[in-house]
């Protein structure tokens, strides 16, 4: 496996794929800020404070992670060449981790250089930034726990689909739909908080009103609209998905609350999905 | 061109892809407009209420379509590229520029045919509730737009799909093309937005952000590009009567003249339209094929 | 004669690389033309422009008497049919609805070909399978039969017969004959199986280097096939020598047997033979091959450079 490992990290990093992605990101992570030092009148640059810019690269790691995998997996299949690796004497489940610590290896890269090049544009062109640094660096950490997460979860569908363009219009769409329950799931929840910071003593206790008071959030109490089963399942998301965490990450100045949780969250995911993805794949045929 | 359309048409609607986003495009539509169509009389303040369920819908709809629009045709007519079978076409005879406008005519029909399927859906409910307080004019404005959109929409995807000879790349390219240009939209409808709160800020002699306000050059430029761009478009048909009169008290404005603006619109997409498509056919004239 | 294609000084280039470099040939109208070249010589890049699929750098080329940057080339492109490289077949259609497709796309009033040219090519029993389930040589046969719909005067074939069977081989054949035969199809037709193209082919251009190195009928190329002696001995190298002192070509095939290409008096070259302690083993006439005229032709001054070393 160690040999299949340096061929599949010299394959990555020395085929176009990668570095379209990198220069990709580059630009992404350079533009925001430069749009806005351009469009922001001088003088006023004392007032701007760009850290939602710096996650803007977790936001849409899932879109990048389904372009990556989707093509530097599924290639395999549509050319053929993962029946090499297999006459070689390697098994499906080593392929599979191969193709899984490649990936995350690759995306966390990406997701590194897109925070520091952020970072660098953000602090020559306007210095201030709310967060601090370290606070920064922690959550860049969980968030590449969850890019290993969003990458498990799109080489499962990749390695099932086995087609190069079946994997990335259904993990690109999968993104898509994940962006956008995210987005409602965190507006529902803010309305939902709203709800308990108005309601009585019947609806939520003394204490855990003080937990909503210092987070703008507290887990596992129902309101009129949002209860029960609903509610946990909203939650999960709301702490599970990639893309929750990273609007989160930059909206807050500290660690967000319940970061323990995106992290067993990112983990959890992470293993059940290779599972799933490996179980499959030994099962099925290759042509 | 005949037989080249009538060949077409029969492998799009003979293609499980068709029926598949066409089902899906179904269960969106009544998902939409399910819980508000099952809703008791006793619970319904006016007829009106149901006026503005579709409305979202058709806004919803619109919003969806122009993803499932880059999926749809980049799987579509990429597969004459992976299969090889664009070059029985050049063969036979028929010329790039009909073989291009083949697959433009098949893909803008199949979306207007989707579009009007699901508007039959969304419009049922009305039955159930009548059609008082709906402005028929707004209703007519925002489905003849949003069908134009629709062609306009359809001649961009066509362009990448002809071009791009790899199905994968071609998805790909599509859909973060229209992401680009809804983040772009969004981001030129904020400045816009900005610029004319601070204003009006201003002008009540409350406390405002002069950061936000643009230069004359500035707003000239964001309010072109509100217009031309097809996702800004798309961003307004939900308010498009206020988009038209440019956000004036339209009570003041005769129907008249909104159709008329309207009209500038549509304009407006149809030279996108020729553009694009004049531009993609000379480029794949000149591509080679393998 | 009359031409069906006639080409001019056909040159193609990718970026820095001569695809095509001056290619000039004919083709009679009711031949049947092998094109023969090594891999990379250009025979497919030359189909593709012969079929509109990419534009020649510079030169031209006229089918049926319409130059390729004329209005009516396309009307002219009608009466042909091709499988350029790899067949074009929907994947996920069967082998009717492909033909059926094919037929519509031709605005034939009726699908009464589909039937006929399924049999013809041995696909008649496929039902409802869909091609992208088709073995490699059915995919073949799909795309000939594609090729052949709407009833065309000229077929251009780029290696048919790849991933056919011997069994599929023969029928393939028989049908290119029949089809040049019966109606009067001129085919143009590039195979690497040069044994089998010289079963079928009536007239030949030799491609190497995105050029053509010469065109003969099938008759000339039989006249120039170089009958030869072949020998077998226990000592080529003495065989060399001595042949070598009688000025007479030859051409080692390895270490025991050896080619020769002239007439000689074989009770003076065995006694010389034996004077070199060589023994000889056998002796019998010998045809060159298309597959050796070939290489002669394109491969030609290895054997006078070896010897000189």
């Amino acid at each position: 496996m160690i040999r299949l490992l340096r061929t599949e990290f010299a394959r990555c990093f020395t085929g176009k794929l990668f570095w379209l992605v990198v220069l990709f990101n580059v630009v992404l992570a350079s533009s925001f800020n430069v749009l806005t030092y351009a469009t922001t009148k001088s003088g006023d640059f004392s007032n701007v404070f760009t850290d939602k810019t710096l996650y803007i690269g977790l936001i849409s790691m899932g879109l990048t992670a389904a372009v990556f995998v989707a093509f530097h997996a599924g290639s395999e299949f549509d050319e053929g060449t993962i029946r090499n690796k297999l006459i070689a004497g390697n098994t499906k489940t080593g392929i599979y981790i191969c193709d899984l610590a490649v990936c995350s290896a690759a995306l966390i890269i990406i997701q590194y250089l897109y925070f520091f090049i952020a970072y660098a544009f953000s602090y020559i062109l306007f210095g201030a930034l709310h967060h601090s640094f370290s606070v920064m660096m922690q959550l860049q950490l969980i968030g590449a726990l969850g890019t290993v997460a969003v990458t498990a979860f799109m080489l499962m569908i990749t390695m099932i689909v086995r087609s190069r363009t079946i994997a990335v219009t259904v993990c690109m769409i999968a993104a898509i739909v994940f962006f956008i329950a995210c987005v409602a799931i965190i507006n529902e929840l803010e309305e939902h908080s709203m709800e308990l910071l108005d309601a009585g003593p019947e609806i939520i206790s003394a204490e855990k009103y003080a937990v909503l008071d210092k987070y703008s959030y507290v887990y596992g109490v129902d309101s009129e609209n949002l209860f029960g089963t609903e509610l946990a399942v909203k939650e999960f998301f709301y702490d599970s998905l990639l893309q929750s965490q990273a609007l989160r990450f930059s909206d807050e100045r500290s660690l967000p609350y319940h970061w323990e949780f995106m992290v067993i969250y990112n983990i959890a995911i992470t293993l059940v999905t290779t599972l799933i993805g490996v179980v499959s794949f030994r099962r099925l045929d290759l042509k | 061109m005949k037989n080249l359309l009538k060949a077409e048409f029969s492998r799009m609607f003979r293609s499980k892809l068709f029926w598949i986003f066409m089902i899906l495009s179904v269960v969106f539509c009544v998902y939409s407009i399910y819980d508000d169509a099952n809703m008791p009389a006793e619970f319904r303040q006016s007829g009106q209420i149901y006026g503005y369920v579709f409305e979202a819908a058709l806004y919803f709809y619109i919003l969806v379509y122009i993803f499932a629009a880059a999926v749809l045709d980049s799987l579509f007519i990429s597969r004459e590229h992976a299969d090889g079978t664009i070059r029985n076409k050049i063969i036979s005879g028929h010329s790039r520029a009909f073989v291009y406008m083949t697959e433009l005519i098949v893909c803008s029909v199949t979306g207007l045919i989707m579009f009007i399927v699901n508007l039959a859906i969304i419009s049922l409910p009305f039955l159930k509730f009548g059609i008082h307080g709906m402005d028929g004019w707004v209703t007519m404005r925002r489905i003849i737009l949003i069908a134009v959109l629709i062609i306009a929409i359809n001649a961009l995807f066509v362009l990448f799909s002809m071009l791009i000879p790899s199905r994968a790349s071609s998805v790909v390219w599509s859909i973060v093309f229209i992401i680009i240009m809804l983040v772009s939209s969004g981001l030129i409808q904020d400045k816009l937005d900005n610029d004319s709160r601070s204003r009006n800020l201003r002008e009540s002699g409350e406390y405002y952000e002069h950061s936000k306000i643009l230069g004359d050059t500035e707003r000239k430029v964001y309010k072109a590009l509100n217009y031309i761009l097809p996702t800004n478009q798309v961003i307004h048909t939900y308010d498009i009567d206020d988009f038209l009169a440019d956000y004036k008290d339209t009570s003041e404005i005769p129907q008249k003249k909104l159709n008329i603006y309207l009209a500038g619109l549509c304009l407006l997409d149809a030279v996108t339209f020729v553009l694009v498509t004049a531009a993609g056919i000379t480029i794949f004239r000149k591509k080679d094929l393998k | 004669m009359e031409y069906v294609i006639k080409t001019n000084d056909l040159k193609k280039n990718y970026k820095s690389f001569k695809a095509l470099d001056g290619l000039s040939l004919n083709v009679p109208k009711g031949s049947i033309y092998g094109l023969v070249g090594r891999n990379g010589a250009g025979k497919t890049t030359f189909f593709r422009i012969l079929c509109g699929l990419q534009e020649p750098s510079s030169g031209d080329y006229e089918i049926y008497g319409v130059k390729y940057n004329e209005k009516g080339i396309n009307k002219s492109r009608r009466r042909m049919g091709a499988v350029v490289e790899t067949p074009s077949i929907y994947l996920d259609m069967t082998a009717q609805q492909n033909l059926k497709y094919q037929c519509r796309m031709l605005g034939l009033p009726d699908y009464s070909c589909v039937d006929e040219l399924l049999k013809l090519v041995g696909l008649a029993n496929t039902g409802k399978k869909k091609a992208k389930n088709f073995s490699l040589g059915m995919k073949q046969r799909l795309g000939i039969a594609v090729a052949l719909v709407g009833e065309p005067d000229l077929l251009i074939l780029d290696e048919p017969i790849n991933g056919l069977d011997p069994q599929g081989i023969v029928e393939i054949r028989e049908l290119i004959l029949r089809l040049n035969r019966e109606k009067e199809i001129t085919v143009m037709i590039s195979s690497h199986i040069l044994d089998e193209l010289s079963k079928l082919a009536t007239y030949y251009g030799f491609v190497d280097h995105g050029r053509v190195v010469k065109e003969m009928s099938a008759e000339e190329l039989d006249n120039s096939c170089r009958k030869c002696i072949r020998m077998e001995v226990t000592d080529t190298a003495a065989m060399a020598r001595v042949l070598d002192n009688m000025g007479v070509e030859y051409k080692i095939l390895s270490e025991t047997s050896a080619d020769i290409f002239a007439k000689l008096n074989f009770s003076k070259l065995s006694d010389a033979l034996s004077g070199e302690n060589c023994e000889v083993i056998s002796m019998n006439e010998h045809d060159e091959s298309l597959e050796g005229f070939f290489i002669s032709l394109v491969g030609g001054g290895r054997n006078d450079q070896a010897s000189e070393n």
